[in-house]
């Protein structure tokens, strides 16, 4: 760890701007991450060898993030993925997940909320891919971790523990932290003493000062590679040539100009809770106390026009142990009933797989995701129609209730697949899934529906038949050890194999590689039934198989 | 169907993959598979388009099948039917409908109406085979009821569709035919040939919906049925129906016509009514030969021109000749350069009308050997002009003949191995990750899927299922037809109207329009094409001549440069022909020492040694070895010695391989050219195969050598790629000539010339002066007060107080900058003198800021003691509002308003030398000052780095450490993985060889480094020296050291090879691969 003491009392004025290092008392930490997204990213990758993420930049797959494993191959941000391949072959790479990588930056940001409640994002440098750093104000905090050494020795060693590069700077300005932490490059964190910022920043490069890359382009050009040869010009004639910014940011890193840290982690607005003074240790007590909980809880949503998407109840035990349930609804609710059922059903299945211990002595009820309702219409003009419930949150309530005593995986629903293959073409999924439908376009010219038959069999059944070659119907068949003697037949209907999902191994089945010929089939007792030959007789088998696929009402 | 045809069917709905992304087969391929099958006669028509008619009709004309050639309507609403013309009329009248859909969509397009079709219908003789949709709505059934009432031949197709009920389909569709007054036809619908083919159909359905097969869904077929099926198959699923069957024959007995009946017909009116064609070309060749030769015609050459008219007299080439003639001279008129090539380009009567300026007598070619009386072909002729003025030459032409009787041939763009491995990796659903990856070992142009040990260096397994399933179906995609495209600048000129011949579609070129059939296809046809072709070179010799006559007070023009000038061949053999047309690339430089180019017919055989047919042949060294006496001059046989005796025993040109085959190998005149055809067109198929055995059976069988055969074979192989003729190989050994005499006597003006008409060639300008500057021009900078907008000459004086010719870089070589600003600089300048200051500029030339700062950036200001920087920071003073927008915190503190307040140029700290240049060729792309290696040269020396210069002075076998910039990677594809490397430094240029082996060491350097250090062993043959390589390091970081700065982005100011690292690997047309002999 490098303190910098003081060499020398601030310079006296250079160009217009007078040093007068003015007494702020903040103390910002400035943190940067420069792998933030490749260290972020997990462990899907051989840690051993290269490896780049790519993200699709105006038609070419860029790189925008490397291991440093890959930087010291000489691989680089901003370079075209066919340019690393060149250099590295056998190039790990995996897309981009900018989201991701931002919500776990969110997740770091509350983390560092232990040290204090000031923490906010940084401004972003010239691309995202530099961009992922936080600010800590930390002023009257640092005692509490016993100074900010220790503070930041502790923040550094966290940090290290994950496997995440860290480069840190406390300082008493936002842009002198900021350009410590990313321009002084060590691996200690620098701690500049109080009103040290000016004499600090004078010696960093330009880039220090946040700076978009016209500015920086600009004073490489003439030449400018340190603040103080910037700072050595007269205001007017910087700010002619440069616009304001490059003024500006000096003098919010020298400390004359002030600058604001907006904290990222906003309060939960949807949140309630119940103090127990001793704790109570029978869950079917805990239930009761949910009523007034969920109560309290939808009058908050109610005023606010919302409905929870999504509850985190969160129990916390004599002995500092916490608990989390957690639930998601079908449709925003705000119906307190509503929500004490769902709980009330959850924890009764939950009952003998809970340890409350020695009791519970803190109830947190948190509606974490919210979207906004509108007031259900009782009616609509014409008297007597009304629904109590509407039928549409019924339904929404129905599915939460078998989701609370089924899990959310046995609730399923049918989603039409746009497949000729019978038995495909029609897929089952958990209710809560948002279904990506498939494209409209990949439905037109399907099957019209009068050529299926109502009941179809799970499996399809071998059947004994005698038909004419190479692709007649069947004459007689025999099914379940009834014989059947045909009297109409519709078909053959040719449906071939899907070859690309053998290809892919996606749902290969051992009886869907040939070819089938399905029938519409009329028996003497006037019942209807669907079945096909397994095969195209002499193209592709010499015994064909057949099989009955369905039956018609 | 009756007794005499013994059952056969016929298909008459077959599509190919000319339907865009919905035939799954070639036309040959349903044409053969039918004839297998066979089928009495098949009829292929394709959705809007007759483009694939022709390679159908060539492949049933070879195989003995009855074709039909037609096309399907498609319109609008969605109405599809098939026209097959009855005669050449309804054939016109088709092209004309196509035509008109063509031009009133845009590029690709053809939109067509249900009333387009009745018209046509009404006025000419079609049989219409009308294709139900799967629904029949009413207002289908009401569009086939007006079509069966303006025509006698309308048909329904009666196609099984293996749905739910096929049965009661063809009811429906024969009850709708009954109503209607239509018959029925029996049709598969085929898509493709055999039902194998079904997943690439999967595949181009998915293409064309920009889906995956996943996502398709029910846009897929469900099932593989669309197929030529066997005739016993059809006899059995059109029991019911044997109308259908019999309608077939009705067809086929109306419609008579063959694309054979095309007629190609010379347009006339190139010349006037009082003279025959034939009259008026002797006439005008009489009358040229007299100008040519002021002292007489020689009699050798009267008696070719009588010859050759007699000949020309005898197959009515007359208005052929005349119509070039016609073009030439509008050129000429308009001062724009041009030159005959090709085949009967080297006649003596081209010559004599001034298609060419290449003087038959230099080179002996016989005019037989190309217009020949026996095979009946249309003679080939390309023109190549000024590129930058080609346009204007096209639209004379289009203005001549019109619209109506003049277009552009088509190129038929097909899917390479990228496109395919591209587009099938897409609709497979590989990730984008793996596709990339894929594409990355895909060389661009090749047509060869991406090879096993390449996908293997990947990490991915070839064998994986879904991968092998991916490059399966793109190895049977690569050579499918994607879309027409204008060829670049085959023109095809009709007497009568041209729609009536083919259909004409809009080019994506605004006033352009093509016709759907390319080279091939009118080859096929007989149909005759002239190529207007843009050449570079020769806008560069403009260009020098009209410098010369400015600065030099010497008119020149192509016909009279002073010709066998020994100074020039000199110059040639020493390999100095940075610059020089054609034999400028490396493989050419290296050649001309050993062949030392003495004469005319040297250079004509130096443009045409470095290419694959003499290279893949192993016909190189044989030449060099007897040309340089270290071989005897010997002939296989006494009939060859007529063939091979201007090339010292050596077959080198095209023509020569074809007649060897004609003479050594007993093939027929028309069979060589057959198989070279072949070689062009059916490389896939196995024709080649036959072709070759049957040339080194026959030419074995005559007493030669299995090995020479062999090579032979290969040549020929060789020149199927990129065919190269000794008439034109002549044509560019003159501009060869005609340019190395300018860069010899003139080379202020031509490297001027070259720097204006870039891009162009294969050397920067940076290297161009470079080589101008050796030879002793001295170069002035860019400069306000004295360039000019682009490269110009300007008087000097040197030392000694003489007039000197100065070469002074122009404004067009600033990046960036407008060719307009240029101009206005010089105009405005010229209004008003010199400009005192960066202010002065601004305010009377109104540029814009940005446009100043790369005037500073370009040093441009250096002539009013204004650096770089300082430059610099005067133009940013001047319009503090165009910058970045204020923040309004700053506007009321007061950005202080006065524009001209003067700061006194401020104290900036001066750039480093090493930085100046650096500074030059991020803005110039070259620099006058120091070369960037001479600022590191200190350095490099205590490494014990030589210079190049050493290089070319070192002892064979002496290993030595060399460092330069990489200007120039190449990886030449038959080259088997070797790299050349060209280095610069301040001493010149090195040539580095890097052997596969090493390239793989290396690979990062190789591809990454823009300046390397190289150890390795010097390999000398003659004075062409290179480098082995055997360790490069890449010192890129040193070029960092010069800029003395940090945080400098590594990518603005340093100096890019001129082919970058995607160059490796690809192969430019222009440079052939020339194989070391190691």
């Amino acid at each position: 760890m490098t303190d910098l003491t003081p060499q020398e009392p601030p310079k006296t004025p250079i160009g217009d701007f007078t040093f007068k290092p003015q007494a702020t008392g903040r103390r910002i930490v400035s943190l940067w991450f420069p792998y933030w997204l490749v260290q972020s990213y997990g462990a899907g990758f051989d840690a051993t060898r290269p490896f780049v993420l790519v993200d699709k930049q105006k038609n070419t797959q860029r790189v925008v993030a490397v291991t440093p494993l890959a930087e010291a191959v000489g691989l680089h941000a901003h370079m075209s993925l066919a340019d690393a391949r060149a250099l590295v072959p056998d190039l790990q790479t995996a897309p981009v997940l900018w989201p991701a990588a931002q919500e776990k930056l969110e997740k770091t940001a509350k983390w560092l909320q232990r040290y204090t409640p000031w923490v906010g994002y940084d401004a972003p440098g010239d691309s995202p891919a530099d961009g992922f750093g936080l600010l800590l104000d930390i002023s009257g905090c640092a005692h509490l971790f016993a100074g900010e050494r220790a503070m930041l020795a502790d923040i550094q060693a966290r940090f290290q523990a994950r496997g995440i590069t860290v480069h840190a700077a406390v300082a008493g300005t936002i842009g002198a932290a900021w350009g410590l932490a990313r321009f002084r490059r060590q691996r200690e964190a620098v701690i500049l003493p109080p009103q040290q910022e000016t004499d600090a920043m004078l010696e960093l490069p330009p880039a220090a000062l946040r700076l978009t890359p016209q500015h920086l382009d600009l004073c490489r050009r003439l030449g400018l590679d340190k603040v103080s040869e910037l700072a050595k010009f007269a205001r007017p004639a910087l700010t002619r040539r440069f616009g304001p910014l490059p003024v500006m940011r000096m003098e919010q890193a020298f400390g004359h100009a002030g600058e604001a840290l907006s904290p990222c982690v906003p309060e939960p607005e949807f949140l309630v809770q119940k103090l127990l003074p001793q704790g109570i240790t029978q869950l079917p007590a805990l239930a009761d106390l949910l009523t007034p909980l969920c109560a309290q809880l939808a009058i908050k949503l109610e005023a606010a026009g919302q409905g929870a998407q999504r509850l985190d109840l969160v129990l916390t035990r004599t002995d500092n142990a916490v608990m989390a349930l957690s639930l998601r609804l079908a449709h925003p609710s705000a119906a307190p009933s509503h929500m004490t059922r769902l709980f009330a059903d959850r924890l009764e299945r939950l009952r003998s797989g809970v340890d409350i211990g020695l009791g519970v002595e803190k109830l947190l009820l948190v509606a974490s995701q919210t979207a906004p309702i509108s007031p259900p219409q009782t009616a609509m003009g014409l008297q007597g129609r009304s629904h109590t419930p509407p039928a549409a949150s019924a339904l929404a309530q129905l599915i939460d209730r078998l989701i609370g005593r089924l899990g959310p995986q046995r609730v399923v629903r049918p989603v039409a697949q746009p497949s000729y293959i019978p038995e495909r073409a029609v897929d089952f999924i958990p209710i809560l899934a948002a279904a990506e439908p498939p494209s409209k376009l990949a439905f037109d010219g399907s099957p019209s529906i009068h050529t299926r038959p109502l009941f179809m069999l799970c499996a399809p059944e071998p059947i004994e038949v005698i038909a004419e070659v190479p692709e007649g119907a069947p004459f007689r068949f025999r099914w379940r050890r009834v014989l059947h003697e045909v009297v109409a037949a519709q078909g053959p209907e040719r449906i071939s194999p899907e070859w690309w999902q053998e290809v892919f191994g996606t749902k290969s089945r051992s009886h869907n590689r040939q070819t089938r010929d399905y029938f519409r089939i009329e028996d003497n007792n006037g019942y209807r039934f669907w079945l096909y030959r397994d095969g195209l007789y002499e193209r592709e088998t010499q015994q064909p198989k057949w099989f009955m696929h369905g039956v018609f009402a | 169907m009756d007794e005499a045809t013994g059952n056969r069917f016929s298909e008459l709905a077959a599509i190919s993959n000319f339907s865009f992304l919905r035939g799954a087969a070639h036309p040959q391929e349903m044409v053969l598979e039918a004839a297998t099958l066979g089928y009495q006669a098949i009829g292929l028509a394709d959705r809007n388009t007759l483009a694939g008619v022709v390679r159908a009709h060539a492949a049933a004309r070879d195989i003995g099948l009855r074709f039909v050639p037609g096309a399907r309507l498609v319109t609008q609403c969605g109405f599809e039917v098939i026209a097959y013309p009855h005669d050449r009329a309804a054939y016109g009248a088709l092209s004309q409908c196509l035509t008109r859909g063509n031009r009133r969509a845009g590029k690709g397009q053809c939109l067509l109406y249900i009333d387009d079709i009745l018209k046509l219908a009404k006025v000419e003789k079609f049989c219409w085979l009308i294709v139900p949709p799967p629904e029949l709505a009413a207002s289908f059934r009401d569009s086939v009821a007006l079509l069966a009432a303006s025509s006698h031949h309308v048909y329904t197709l009666l196609v099984p569709l293996y749905g739910a009920d096929d049965t009661a389909w063809f009811g429906q569709i024969a009850a709708l035919a009954d109503w209607a007054g239509a018959g029925l036809i029996a049709s598969f619908d085929p898509l493709y040939h055999n039902p194998m083919r079904r997943p690439l159909q999967d595949v181009v359905v998915c293409i064309r919906h920009h889906c995956t097969l996943q996502e398709a869904g029910y846009r897929l077929a469900a099932h593989a049925e669309r197929y030529l099926k066997p005739s016993t198959e059809a006899q059995r699923l059109f029991e019911a129906y044997p109308n259908a069957l019999r309608n077939i024959e009705t067809v086929l007995k109306v419609c008579t016509f063959s694309l054979d009946e095309l007629a190609y017909q010379y347009p006339e009116d190139a010349f006037d009514a009082s003279l025959s064609p034939q009259a008026l070309l002797e006439k005008y060749t009489w009358e040229g030969a007299a100008a040519r030769f002021p002292d007489g015609v020689p009699a050798k050459l009267e008696k070719t021109l009588h010859h050759e008219l007699a000949l020309i007299d005898q197959l009515s080439y007359a208005p052929y000749f005349l119509t070039v003639h016609d073009i030439v001279n509008f050129a000429r008129r308009k001062h724009i350069l041009c030159q005959g090539r090709g085949s009967a380009a080297n006649s003596a009567v081209c010559y004599c009308v001034g298609i060419t300026a290449v003087d038959p007598s230099r080179l002996d070619l016989l005019f037989e050997r190309f217009i020949s009386a026996e095979r009946n072909e249309p003679p080939d002729i390309d023109i190549d002009f000024e590129h930058e003025r080609r346009e204007e030459v096209i639209q004379y032409i289009y203005q001549k003949y019109g619209r109506d009787r003049a277009g552009i041939a088509a190129t038929v763009i097909t899917y390479r191995s990228r496109s395919a491995v591209r587009e099938v990796a897409k609709v497979m659903g590989l990730s984008a990750d793996v596709a990339s990856a894929l594409l990355s070992v895909s060389w661009g142009s090749g047509n060869q899927p991406p090879p096993r040990d390449h996908i293997t260096m990947l990490g991915l397994d070839p064998d994986a299922i879904g991968l092998a399933a991916t490059l399966d179906m793109a190895a049977q995609l690569i050579g499918f037809p994607r879309h027409l495209s204008q060829h670049v600048g085959g023109f095809v000129v009709t007497n009568q109207r041209l729609d009536t011949l083919v259909p004409i579609g809009n080019a994506a070129m605004q006033e352009r329009t093509f016709i759907e059939w390319d080279k091939d296809d009118l080859d096929t046809l007989g149909i005759l094409k002239i190529d207007i072709l843009a050449l570079g070179m020769l806008s560069a010799i403009r260009r020098s001549f009209d410098l010369i006559a400015a600065h030099h007070q010497r008119n020149l023009e192509l016909a009279n440069v002073p010709p066998e000038d020994s100074s020039v061949y000199d110059m040639l053999c020493r390999g100095e022909s940075i610059g020089v047309f054609q034999v400028e690339s490396r493989a050419q430089m290296n050649m001309l020492p050993r062949l030392k180019p003495r004469d005319f017919y040297d250079l004509v055989i130096e443009v045409a040694i470095v290419r694959p047919g003499p290279i893949q042949g192993d016909m190189v060294h044989p030449y060099l070895r007897r040309r340089n006496g270290e071989e005897a001059v010997e002939f296989p046989s006494q009939e060859l010695e007529d063939v091979l005796s201007k090339t010292l025993g050596v077959p080198l040109f095209q023509e020569q391989a074809m007649r060897i085959a004609v003479a050594a190998a007993g093939f027929t005149p028309s069979e060589s050219d057959q198989l070279r055809r072949a070689m062009a067109t059916f490389r896939k198929t196995g024709v080649i195969h036959e072709f070759g055995l049957r040339l080194v059976n026959g030419m074995v069988a005559r007493g030669y050598e299995k090995d020479f055969a062999e090579r032979c074979f290969r040549q020929i192989e060789g020149f199927g790629e990129y065919g190269f003729p000794e008439s034109h190989a002549a044509s560019f050994a003159f501009l060869v000539y005609v340019s190395a005499w300018l860069k010899h006597h003139y080379p202020a003006a031509f490297c001027a010339a070259l720097i204006n008409s870039q891009p162009m060639g294969f050397y920067a300008p940076a290297q161009l002066l470079g080589e101008a500057r050796r030879q002793g021009v001295v170069a002035q900078p860019v400069c306000i007060n004295a360039s000019d907008a682009e490269a110009d000459l300007e008087i000097n004086s040197d030392a000694q107080g003489l007039a000197r010719v100065d070469l002074r870089l122009g404004f067009n070589q600033i990046t960036g900058l407008a060719s307009a600003d240029g101009e206005a600089i010089v105009a405005a300048r010229q209004m008003g003198g010199a400009f005192d200051s960066v202010a002065d500029c601004a305010r009377r030339v109104g540029l814009g800021v940005g446009t100043l700062e790369r005037l500073a950036r370009a040093d441009a200001f250096a002539s009013l003691g204004l650096s770089r920087r300082q430059a610099l920071w005067a133009v940013r003073a001047l319009a503090p509002e165009q910058k970045s927008a204020a923040l309004p915190l700053f506007d009321k503190q007061g950005v202080p308003t006065t524009p001209f307040e003067d700061e006194a140029s401020a104290d900036l700290p001066a750039l480093a030398p090493g930085m100046e240049v650096l500074e030059d060729y991020a803005s110039l792309r070259l620099s006058l000052r120091n070369h960037p290696l001479a600022f590191l040269r200190a350095g490099l020396q205590r490494a014990h780095v030589h210079q190049l210069l050493d290089l070319q002075n070192a002892a064979s076998g002496r290993r030595m450490s060399v460092a330069g910039l990489v200007i120039c990677r190449q990886r030449p594809g038959s080259a088997k993985g070797v790299v050349f490397l060209t280095l610069e430094d301040e001493t010149g240029t090195g040539n580095i060889v890097v052997w596969p082996d090493r390239f793989e060491q290396f690979r990062a350097t190789v591809i990454g480094a823009r300046l390397m250090r190289i150890e390795g062993r010097v390999q000398r043959s003659g004075i062409v020296v290179h480098l082995v390589a055997e360790r490069l390091t890449d010192i890129s970081d040193q070029l960092m050291q010069l800029m003395q700065q940090k945080g400098v982005p590594s990518n603005t100011a340093l100096p890019k090879p001129l082919r970058g690292k995607s160059q490796v690997g690809r192969r430019t047309p222009r440079e052939m691969p020339w194989r070391g002999e190691e």
